[in-house]
């Protein structure tokens, strides 16, 4: 599968971007393509486009705090949305509640 | 009558030690001098140290200094140059290191559900120990009549005094501290208040009470007096008295006996302690003080911090619930007393403490060594002094030399100046207590508006304006000739330098350097004459500072080149104030300054109330000055200020402020310090290794004290505070046995790491143990965040969890990580 992934902690130093590490990490260990936006302390990064979002079969919100741009990814059926923990200590039932 | 009027100068008041200072001066006359406060209305003699704390002069009270008398007129000009000068010395605080008291404690108070009691803080370091309780030292005294004639027992009173008079002059004369030492001062000149001792003779002589009983009546009669008075500091003054009045009884008949000790190590709690009884006590036993509230500003509180003894106040009520042998913990810090303490509790108020002495350590470390910039750069922090005494406690707290030797002060109030030989005496004395440091000898700097009896000036519209500084020592040039004679005479006793006041033209300059030849041909001197420099204070001098090629090196004086140059008299509340000192124009104008010495080759430092503002400092680095002369008690300060300060920072922090407009633009760039850009993120010394903690508090209080123990945090309750923000939003633990706590606070950066013997439970909900904790302090630098990115990244690789959980040693570990956090 094509997953998208956005991550997003309150202060944006550590957790933001352990948790995209694990996702890209896993992702790609269960055999998806995984690409990971992050929004932290240095703003937003590795942005997710409209191409990426135009062939994407799924979208992954991991945040502890509300995410920019949530309206960008309107064509997207499935998303699921976790605590940046749930990213962090057990990535790969995020992916499992995509079905996938 | 002579007299003198002033706005009363000390911020703290006319309290016991400025008016033993008073009373110590005021008997080198014969002229009977008097104080009179006009806010209360109230006169007091300046030999009675008692009268003149009952005028409850505070600062800028209206005061009246009268004298009467064979040398009333000379008197009144002498008290007058010692309240301008030493005077003020006598309200000076110790330093301290900053203060600290983070969120972690209150919260651990809370979570644990330990009752505790807020208090008065009244002297730093934490304590803990069984309640002891003394004896009750104060026997009801003894009412009775005289047994025998009334006259011996004013002997045997007399004889008493005299005792115990000479007894306190002993033991101030081996005294350990310098509060005790005050203190003991203090009281022996309360004991020659004329008007206590006064009372218990007339008790004697008219009420026919034996010695004892007049005492005990005299001493509560003026205590009462005291502790009536609107001012706390006046009120606890009664103390003090009650302490001399019990120990003198105690003298009456004999040796006495010993005072009421503590029988084991423990936390004295006592309502009221005089400072008689707390010198009496053996404070190796002595684990902490708890008074009432009215000895908050006693000096038995001065001595609890000068002998280091942990010091709180409790209100009365609470003061009584207390039970011999439970035990207690106070922190004289935070002001909090917990009854029967649970040990994680001591454990994380221990590691705050432990913090504090270790930068209160460092400090005083840096004070004894020449200053330096964090990047190597050296920076002379000298002293500003009026007389040998001053530069004896300058060198004691770090004085790299003398930047400012006012001479003046010798000079006010008297009817003739002082002779060469006077002169030289007191300039050899303070270049014998400076050794091979320098001296900077400032010629007389008085005139229109320092007038002095015999340099006769013609009357001036304005003052400032006119013949001040060298602009009169051609017209009057033996009383100038006299002064360079004394400071050349006195040059082989050290390593002089001589400077000229507010020179405005270089033909002043060339006119002193003449005059000082000719005085070393007069002497028949053929060694080296001593360097001559100038003070730069007046705009037009700063900005066109090349024709002074000829001096040695420049002083700027910020308060009079402020005064000139904004067109404002400083001594007015009501215009600029020190916000004028970091003003673009001032800044502007200095960095001028600094650039023109350094293209000459001269050295340049700064001298002013400006100079002693160590949240200044980096600018003044920054804009190029490497050397300061500041008050003794600034010294401290401004040395650990210079550490903490790396120079590319501060040109980066001199050339913004040089852009700005106004003194708010630039305060807000001081607001915002830049971390030190010297220090890698992480270091082996930022690395705790299996030790046990107990509780999340503790283990975030260590990490910060980690960083701020290494120069990493400026402010650590700051960063604690940030810290336990993030963690109340949602903990940190990241599973595996890892948390990465981790906050922002102004000027800190770094990672410090704690490895646990014992898991740790990071209230993650989860019940998992953390034994790995990781703590990123971040400012707002993207590089360094770019860095900890990175590491959190790597935190998800399960053989570097590994690496860093096995490690055998700090240096292993940081060997791990990342390069860009150890560079």
């Amino acid at each position: 599968m094509k997953i998208l992934a956005i991550t997003a902690c309150p202060t944006g130093i550590a957790h933001t971007y352990m948790a995209a590490e694990q996702l890209e990490r896993v992702g790609q260990q269960l055999g998806h393509t995984v690409k990971v936006e992050t929004q932290g302390a240095m703003g937003i990064e590795n942005r997710l486009t409209e191409a990426d979002v135009a062939g994407a079969d799924a979208l992954i919100l991991a945040a502890d705090v509300a995410i920019e741009g949530r309206d960008r990814f309107a064509g997207i059926a499935k998303v699921v949305e976790v605590p940046v923990q749930l990213a962090i200590r057990h990535p790969a039932d995020v992916f499992a509640r995509l079905g996938a | 009558m002579p007299h003198l009027d002033l706005a009363f100068p000390l911020a703290g008041g006319l309290h016991a030690r400025p008016a033993a200072a008073l009373r110590e001066r005021a008997l080198a006359h014969r002229a009977e001098l008097s104080w009179t406060n006009h806010r209360t209305g109230r006169t007091a003699s300046l030999r009675n140290v008692l009268d003149l704390l009952a005028t409850e002069t505070r600062l800028e009270d209206p005061c009246r200094l009268s004298a009467t008398g064979p040398d009333a007129e000379a008197a009144c000009r002498d008290l007058g140059a010692f309240l301008a000068g030493p005077f003020r010395a006598t309200d000076a605080v110790e330093p301290s290191a900053s203060a600290c008291a983070g969120p972690g404690v209150p919260r651990l108070l809370a979570r644990l559900g330990c009752p505790w009691w807020p208090a008065v803080p009244v002297a730093s370091g934490l304590g803990e120990g069984p309640v002891r309780v003394l004896a009750d030292s104060d026997e009801s005294p003894d009412r009775g009549v005289a047994s025998g004639d009334r006259e011996a027992e004013v002997r045997r009173l007399r004889t008493a005094l005299e005792r115990l008079g000479a007894t306190l002059e002993a033991e101030a004369a081996r005294a350990a501290h310098p509060a005790q030492r005050a203190i003991l001062h203090v009281h022996g000149a309360m004991l020659a208040d004329e008007g206590w001792t006064a009372a218990m003779v007339r008790a004697i002589r008219e009420a026919g009470l034996s010695a004892g009983a007049a005492i005990a009546r005299a001493t509560d009669a003026t205590a009462t007096a005291l502790a009536g008075a609107g001012e706390a500091l006046l009120r606890a003054r009664a103390l003090d008295l009650r302490g001399l009045g019990h120990r003198l009884r105690t003298l009456l008949d004999g040796p006495p006996e010993p005072a009421a000790g503590l029988e084991a190590p423990g936390v004295l709690v006592a309502d009221l302690l005089t400072p008689t009884a707390f010198l009496a006590l053996d404070p190796s036993r002595l684990r902490a003080l708890v008074l009432g509230e009215g000895s908050a500003t006693s000096h038995t509180a001065i001595l609890a911090r000068s002998f280091g003894i942990p010091c709180v106040a409790l209100p009365p009520a609470r003061l009584a619930a207390v039970r011999p042998g439970q035990p207690l913990l106070v922190d004289g810090h935070r002001g909090l007393v917990v009854p029967d303490p649970p040990p994680e509790l001591s454990a994380c108020l221990r590691v705050e403490q432990q913090g504090r002495e270790t930068r209160a350590a460092a400090w005083a470390a840096l004070a004894r060594r020449p200053a330096a910039t964090a990047d190597g750069t050296p920076v002379k922090i000298l002293a500003n002094v009026a007389g040998a005494e001053e530069a004896a406690r300058a060198f004691e707290l770090g004085a790299d030399g003398i930047g400012l030797f006012r001479t003046e002060l010798r000079f006010l109030g008297r009817e003739a100046p002082p002779t060469e030989d006077e002169q030289m005496e007191a300039y050899a004395a303070v270049l014998r207590a400076a050794g091979d440091r320098p001296v900077v000898l400032r010629l007389l700097d008085a005139g229109g508006d320092k007038p002095l009896p015999f340099l006769p000036l013609p009357p001036e519209a304005n003052p400032f304006l006119g013949r001040r500084g060298v602009r009169w020592y051609a017209g009057h040039a033996d009383l100038i000739r006299t002064q360079v004679r004394a400071a050349l005479r006195a040059a082989p006793a050290g390593n002089l330098r001589l400077m000229v006041p507010l020179v405005t033209d270089p033909g002043e300059l060339r006119w002193v350097q003449a005059l000082i030849q000719a005085c070393a041909t007069g002497l028949g001197r053929s060694d080296p004459l001593p360097g001559l420099g100038m003070m730069v204070e007046i705009p037009a001098t700063a900005l066109c500072l090349e024709p002074f090629a000829d001096a040695a090196f420049f002083s700027v004086g910020t308060n009079d080149l402020l005064q000139y140059l904004f067109a404002e008299d400083r001594g007015d509340p009501t215009l600029g104030g020190p916000a004028r000192a970091w003003h673009p124009a001032t800044l502007r104008l200095l960095g001028a300054v600094a650039h023109t010495a350094r293209a000459l080759g001269r050295e340049v430092s700064l001298c002013g109330e400006a100079a002693a503002d160590p949240r200044l400092l980096p600018l003044f680095l920054g804009l190029g000055f490497t050397a300061f002369s500041a008050a003794p008690q600034a010294i401290p300060a401004l040395k650990a200020a210079v550490a903490g300060l790396d120079l590319a920072s501060c040109r980066a922090l001199a050339e913004a402020a040089l852009r700005t407009g106004t003194s708010a633009e630039v305060s807000a760039l001081l607001d915002h310090p830049a971390p030190r850009a010297d220090l890698p993120l992480a270091a082996p010394d930022l690395v705790v290794l299996d030790e046990a903690c107990a509780t999340k508090e503790e283990a975030i209080r260590r990490l910060v004290e980690r960083l701020a123990c290494t120069g990493r945090a400026p402010d650590p309750d700051a960063l604690e505070a940030a810290v336990w923000a993030r963690e109340d939003a949602h903990p940190t633990g990241i599973g595996f046995g890892v948390a990465v706590p981790h906050g922002r606070a102004a000027g800190a950066r770094g990672l410090a790491l704690l490895r646990l013997q014992d898991g740790l439970d990071w209230g993650t909900g989860d019940g998992e143990a953390v034994r790995l904790v990781i703590l990123l302090a971040g400012g707002d630098d993207e590089a360094h965040l770019r860095t900890f990115a990175a590491l959190a990244r790597r935190l998800m690789d399960p053989a570097f969890r590994a690496g860093l959980m096995t490690a055998p040693s700090a240096e292993a570990l940081i060997r791990l990580l990342p390069d860009d956090l150890t560079r």
